[in-house]
């Protein structure tokens, strides 16, 4: 059901500094770029630069597969972000939608392993986890009852 | 996993500072940082202050009245002129201070570093002088000492933080603290001090690298170094205040007592995994094991959590069981093994304002403190507790949300709920804990990558 994305682009050593500035500033958790990419479970970037020549990689566990995504990816993310692309050695700047999907896309890997379990979409995680929140503040609030008092509180709360 | 078979170091204890790897085991210390206003001064004031302080070395007959360590923060560093080259091969956690590393910490609200304590978390504290002693008098005339070659380098006291031991080695909550360490290969071992388990429930030492740099780690037997000349024998020090609500923990247990049918102490000791003598609901739980087992420090701390999985003796949650989970997380004790850390701290009384100076001594502050704070005390997902953060120290901001919430375990399961914020964060700082050798290196002006190579 997901997608594991990974992506190697060349860096020129001179513009390494910017890059790693541009990193730097980009907001972390939920108020990150990839927040505004629809079907994202994790996205990362990563300067790899002891390596040989400077590389950035980018992987992601994703919902769709990878084309669909990276056009997400460039149509969405918010432009503090979309700088760190510009910052790879032939990034087609003027280009259309498609042309720098197309771009990505051919930078691609297929990964042998990656560490990735959810089956699940982001969708269902997120209705997962306020699933086991609101479980966990009812047992809490209810904590002691008898176990009819309980039945009739988790129908309220719960439905039948 | 080669945990087990790394070669055992032995440490160059006339090159470490003391309080590392065996406690001092002083009743009261002040803490003074520091402002260096320029290199020169600052490294002729360091000159005159090296040969004072403590290394590792036994203590042939009796203990020395007082003892010193000497410790620098990152702005420090730059304050005395250190290589820029030697800096930037630092890690990025001490590079960017406490401070910097708010969020990575859960430093906000009432924690953020705005309102920390002046001069904590602003790049004015620049070295650490530590002392200690047993008596107010011996700690006044040290002070003074070090106070009187500040100023005549013309550094300045930006922080003066004295700390002193309560009655029976308690923190102000009323637990005994301190006791429980991590077990060091080829450095003899304090009584009561636990080690890691092994997949079998023995506890084995851990390596020196883990908290002394230039030894065999958990990973390699030539960890990565820092630059000369921090490559060894020094390690990183964590200094954090931590403001205790004495009278906001009594009134919760006792109230939570009420409604969950527990004394207010039981509440307690399941908040923190021990009754307040120190004995853990791991081996006792459900009264304290009691004085004669309480002063047999190896009874005390020779427990695992393997065999309570589900959290029923000692909660999953509990603040001594998310700090150091043994083997308790999947795998025995091979995931918590690179998280250990040597504390040092004591706590300090201002008047009404009470807490902890928590210091840890570690060989990597992200991978040690900072994991422990982060994954396991402001989250509880590493022990299938969702988002369940430490009911003591865990990040405020999630301890007073709606769903703030502490299990207690037991069947069915009982709730501390809604928590509330007992421990403020009023300031700290990264610091390196340099060799005696390398704090000289220092005070000359030698911190170039040419003053020594390798090892
Ligand atoms: C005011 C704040 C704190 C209080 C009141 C407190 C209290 C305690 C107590 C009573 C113990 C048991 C005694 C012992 O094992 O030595 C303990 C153990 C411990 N605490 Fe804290 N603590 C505080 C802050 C912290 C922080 C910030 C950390 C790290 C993030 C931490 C990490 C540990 C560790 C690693 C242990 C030893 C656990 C073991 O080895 O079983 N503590 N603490």
């Amino acid at each position: 059901m997901t997608t594991r994305v990974t992506l190697l682009a060349a860096v020129t050593e001179q513009r390494l500094p910017s890059l790693r500035g541009a990193l730097g500033v980009l907001p972390l958790g939920s108020d990150g770029p990839f927040a505004s990419v629809p079907g994202t479970h994790y996205a990362r970037w990563v300067l790899l630069t002891r390596l040989g020549p400077p590389l950035l990689l980018f992987s992601a566990v994703t919902d769709v597969s990878a084309r669909p995504y990276l056009q997400s990816m460039v149509e969405n993310l918010p432009p503090e972000a979309q700088v760190v692309w510009e910052h790879c050695d032939g990034w087609p700047h003027q280009a259309s939608v498609e042309e720098k999907t197309a771009w990505l896309e051919a930078r691609c890997y297929r990964p042998h392993l990656t560490f990735a379990t959810v089956e699940a979409t982001v969708q269902d995680i997120v209705a997962g986890i306020d699933a086991r929140r609101r479980l966990g503040a009812f047992a809490a609030a209810n904590q002691g009852l008898e176990p009819a008092a309980l039945q009739k509180a988790f129908r309220a709360e719960f439905g039948p | 996993m080669t945990l087990w078979r790394r070669r055992a170091a032995i440490p160059a204890l006339h090159h470490v500072q003391g309080n590392v790897l065996r406690p001092f085991g002083y009743t009261r210390g002040a803490h003074l940082f520091m402002h260096v206003p320029d290199a020169r001064a600052g490294r002729a004031w360091l000159h005159q202050v090296v040969g004072t302080v403590t290394d590792a070395v036994d203590w042939p007959g009796a203990k020395p009245v007082a003892a010193r360590n000497v410790s620098l923060t990152y702005a420090g560093l730059e304050a005395l002129g250190v290589d820029p080259r030697v800096r930037a091969a630092l890690p990025e956690a001490f590079r960017a201070g406490m401070a910097g590393r708010a969020a990575v910490l859960g430093d906000d609200g009432p924690c953020a570093p705005e309102r920390w304590d002046a001069g904590l978390g602003t790049g004015a504290a620049h070295v650490l002088v530590s002392l200690f002693a047993d008596d107010a008098p011996t700690v006044e005339r040290e002070v003074d000492d070090v106070r009187s070659s500040a100023s005549r380098w013309g550094l300045d006291v930006v922080v003066d933080q004295r700390t002193a031991q309560l009655l029976g080695a308690r923190e102000h909550f009323g637990f005994s603290d301190g006791f429980s360490q991590p077990t060091i290969s080829g450095v003899p071992s304090m009584p009561g001090a636990d080690g890691v388990p092994d997949r079998f429930g023995r506890l084995r030492p851990l390596p020196l690298g883990e908290f002394v740099h230039g030894y065999p780690d958990i990973d390699s037997d030539d960890p990565p170094a820092l630059p000369p000349p921090f490559h060894r024998n020094g390690t990183f020090q964590v200094w954090r205040k931590l403001a205790q609500d004495v009278d906001a923990f009594n009134a919760y247990t006792a109230r939570h007592g009420d409604v969950l049918g527990l004394p207010a102490a039981t509440v307690a000791a399941k908040m923190i995994g021990r009754w307040q003598d120190g004995t853990p609901l791991s081996l006792f739980p459900s009264s304290p094991g009691g004085e004669e087992v309480a002063r047999d420090a190896d009874r005390t701390n020779t427990f695992c959590y393997g065999d309570d999985p589900r959290g029923e003796r000692c909660p999953l949650g509990a603040h001594v069981r998310r700090a150091n989970p043994r083997d308790g997380l999947p795998f025995g004790g091979v995931m918590t093994a690179r998280h250990r850390m040597i504390r040092r701290g004591m706590p300090y009384t201002d008047g009404d304002d009470r807490g902890l100076v928590f210091v840890a001594f570690v060989a990597d502050i992200e991978r040690q403190f900072e994991f422990v704070q982060q994954h396991w005390c402001n989250d509880g997902d590493a022990f299938g507790l969702g988002d369940e953060p430490d009911p003591i120290v865990g990040r405020n901001a999630r301890l007073t949300s709606q769903h703030g919430k502490t299990t207690l375990g037991g069947a069915p399961p009982r709730f501390l709920s809604p928590l509330a914020e007992f421990v403020t964060t009023r300031g700290g700082e990264y610091l390196l804990l340099p060799s005696i050798d390398a704090l000289w290196a220092l005070a000359d002006g030698r911190s170039l990558w040419r003053c020594r190579s390798g090892r």
